[in-house]
């Protein structure tokens, strides 16, 4: 069954030209988030390590096709690096999100009662503070670096997991077949993993890759603020910030990283349109009708 | 051990608390069920037949407190166990099927899965093949065409029918003492229906497995059962033998449901109903609860309410008609 939404999904993704360009956006960037190491042109300007004085504020050219900044490095590799480092952001963050807020809306659902209230109030007060906000205030607390953003992002992030996750288990756990596992007597953990928790996380599976997008851009506004990673990480938005009091005289130094961040948040966006489509049912049939396929 | 009663409730007594209100939805209701014996709880909607079979298979909602009484299964009190305790009566002494077959199945796993692990946590096997085994023979037993099949199937490639079978399969996995049957053919169209009571009566006579049976419908009740017991508004008017309360219904409650069956074979014009409706559980009044809908009713009926009283053997009725002064 599982597989066969798959390939419907795919499907769906297949006949849309919106929603492949966001598939094909999305895949060549984990690719390239993933092989970027390898395939760097200038691989010291990339990790920040070399300086070039003579070569510095050059325009984009076949030699450096998004030019070189102003201690002469190849701003191209450097922004094929920073692919890794959104990725580890992306997928560290909703990843850590995921592992905090998922069990405690299933706790506080499942369990009900004054835990239940309890962690759900909890949530509420982090809810409290706009997220972005709160990351800052987060970000400024625990000092720079890539692992301080993860974790300072993914302590604002949780809780819309948690709430999803809450109000799907108290939807699911009145269904009968929960009460027909209870009056077999199976076990509260095994009706929690089971039976309750897989039919509960559809749409947090469509929420994880969408919130990645908006991850990048976060991690991106932390680092342009000042709060992310540490220079001279090559991630996109320190890159931008880099560029930034140069922007009169070379516009290619922030420009090139932040089209990096436009079209891969793009990309995350239409491809969690395309799996939001296809994840709700009903849609998905007048949509494979409509599209013919 | 064979002289303790599979099911015994006493005064129970189950109230729901809503942001209306207090419904009192069940108040003092005492009954038995004897081995092997199948008894049927008779009412219309609302009137608490299915809060008592919820009540006996633990799985009462989060609003519902029972107030007071026992449930004894099997000579022990359940309301006194703890949930750890509960997990292990529940399945092997009472078992339970639904209204709706396909919502009582998880959609993420096949049949073959679910019963499996009913087996395994229940009776500790872990063994595939015997796993398997156990699940195909409990299949067999409820007469489902090609096992094999239907082992690897998920729920939703199988009819309603199917899974009422497979339902009633999986609630004999583990071997229960009473089974609690909560209108288990409202939902199938009625050829199927017959079949799934002839299979609950097969089943019944074949492990000698007590059954306690929650219908509105009497017709259902006099396929499948010994007893019946009729509920109203929370409370018991009458209860007896089967045939006793279809014949010669006592309670004027039973005999306006007995006359609201529609007849094919009578000439009548209209169908006969039941004017009025239940009554607002939230505040129960002095006297009897039937006694604005009932037709004999007299200054007795306001003033007090009646008790059961046995009538003739195992028939009790609670009505002021019958008072012998």
């Amino acid at each position: 069954m599982f597989l066969e939404d798959i390939r419907v999904t795919f499907k769906l993704i297949k006949s849309s030209l919106t929603s492949m360009i966001g598939f094909i956006i999305v895949l060549g960037f984990l690719l390239i988030g993933i092989i970027a190491p390898y395939i760097l042109p200038y691989p010291e300007d990339a990790w920040g390590v070399s300086y070039n004085i003579e070569k510095s504020f050059l325009p984009p050219s076949i030699e450096h096709p998004f030019g070189t900044d102003e201690m002469g490095r190849d701003v191209f590799s450097r922004v094929i690096l920073g692919a890794r480092f959104s990725l580890i952001i992306a997928v560290g963050v909703v990843g850590l999100a995921l592992i905090i807020g998922v069990p405690i809306g299933l706790i506080a659902g499942y369990v009900g009662g004054k835990i239940g209230e309890a962690l759900m109030r909890i949530t509420d007060m982090f809810l409290a503070f706009p997220p972005l906000l709160l990351a800052i205030a987060l970000a400024a607390t625990l000092g720079r670096g890539l692992l301080n953003t993860v974790i300072a992002l993914a302590i604002s992030w949780w809780t819309w997991y948690a709430r999803l996750v809450y109000i799907q288990v108290n939807s699911v756990k009145t269904l009968p077949y929960v009460d027909a596992a209870r009056v077999i007597g199976l076990s509260s953990l095994t009706i929690m993993f089971r039976h309750i928790l897989p039919n509960a996380l559809t749409p947090v599976v469509v929420q994880a890759p969408l919130d990645m997008g908006s991850a990048i851009l976060e991690a991106a506004g932390l680092s342009f603020l000042g709060l992310g990673v540490n220079p001279p990480t090559p991630e996109w938005g320190l890159l931008v910030t880099e560029g930034w009091a140069s922007i009169n005289r070379a516009w290619w130094i922030s420009f090139f990283p932040g089209l990096a961040i436009l079209v891969t948040v793009l990309g995350f966006n239409l491809l969690a349109d395309a799996i939001r489509e296809a994840s709700d049912p009903r849609l998905r049939r007048i949509l494979l009708v409509e599209r013919r396929v | 051990m064979s002289k303790t009663k599979p099911l015994v409730v006493e005064n129970l007594t189950i109230h729901y608390y809503t942001v209306d209100g207090v419904i009192k939805a069940v108040r003092d209701v005492s009954f038995d069920v004897e081995r092997g014996e199948a008894v049927c709880l008779v009412g219309e909607s609302g009137s608490g037949k299915s809060t008592i079979g919820l009540a006996i298979a633990g799985i009462l909602p989060e609003n519902a407190r029972i107030i007071n009484g026992k449930i004894l299964v099997d000579g022990i009190n359940i309301l006194e166990l703890s949930e750890r305790e509960l997990e292990k009566i529940r399945g092997r002494e009472v078992s339970m099927i639904f209204q709706d077959p396909a919502a009582s199945f998880n959609p993420l796993f096949t049949v073959g899965q679910l019963l499996s692990d009913i087996i395994r946590y229940k009776l500790g096997i872990e063994d595939k093949e015997e796993l398997r085994k156990r699940v195909i023979e409990a299949l067999k037993i409820v007469a489902l065409p090609d096992p094999e099949r239907i082992f690897n199937s998920y729920p939703h490639e199988l009819s309603g029918g199917m899974l009422q079978r497979v339902a009633i399969a999986a609630a004999l996995l583990t071997n229960p003492k009473i089974f609690i049957a909560d209108e288990p053919t409202t939902m199938l169209d009625v050829t199927l229906q017959f079949q799934i009571l002839n299979l609950l009566q097969a089943i019944r006579r074949k492990f000698n497995i007590a059954i306690l049976f929650i219908t509105h419908n009497l017709g259902v009740a006099a396929m499948i059962c010994d007893r019946i017991i009729v509920i109203y508004a929370g409370t018991i008017v009458e209860i007896g033998p089967t045939n006793d309360i279809l014949r010669n219904p006592l309670h004027p409650y039973t005999k306006k449901l007995i006359e609201s069956i529609p007849r094919t074979s009578a000439k009548i014009s209209r169908l006969k109903y039941l004017a009025g409706s239940l009554h607002d559980l939230r505040e129960i009044p002095r006297g009897c609860i039937f006694r604005p809908r009932c037709d004999e009713a007299f200054e007795m009926c306001e003033i007090e309410t009646p008790k059961l009283i046995e009538i003739k053997p195992r028939h009790h009725v609670a009505c002021h008609k019958y008072r012998v002064k």
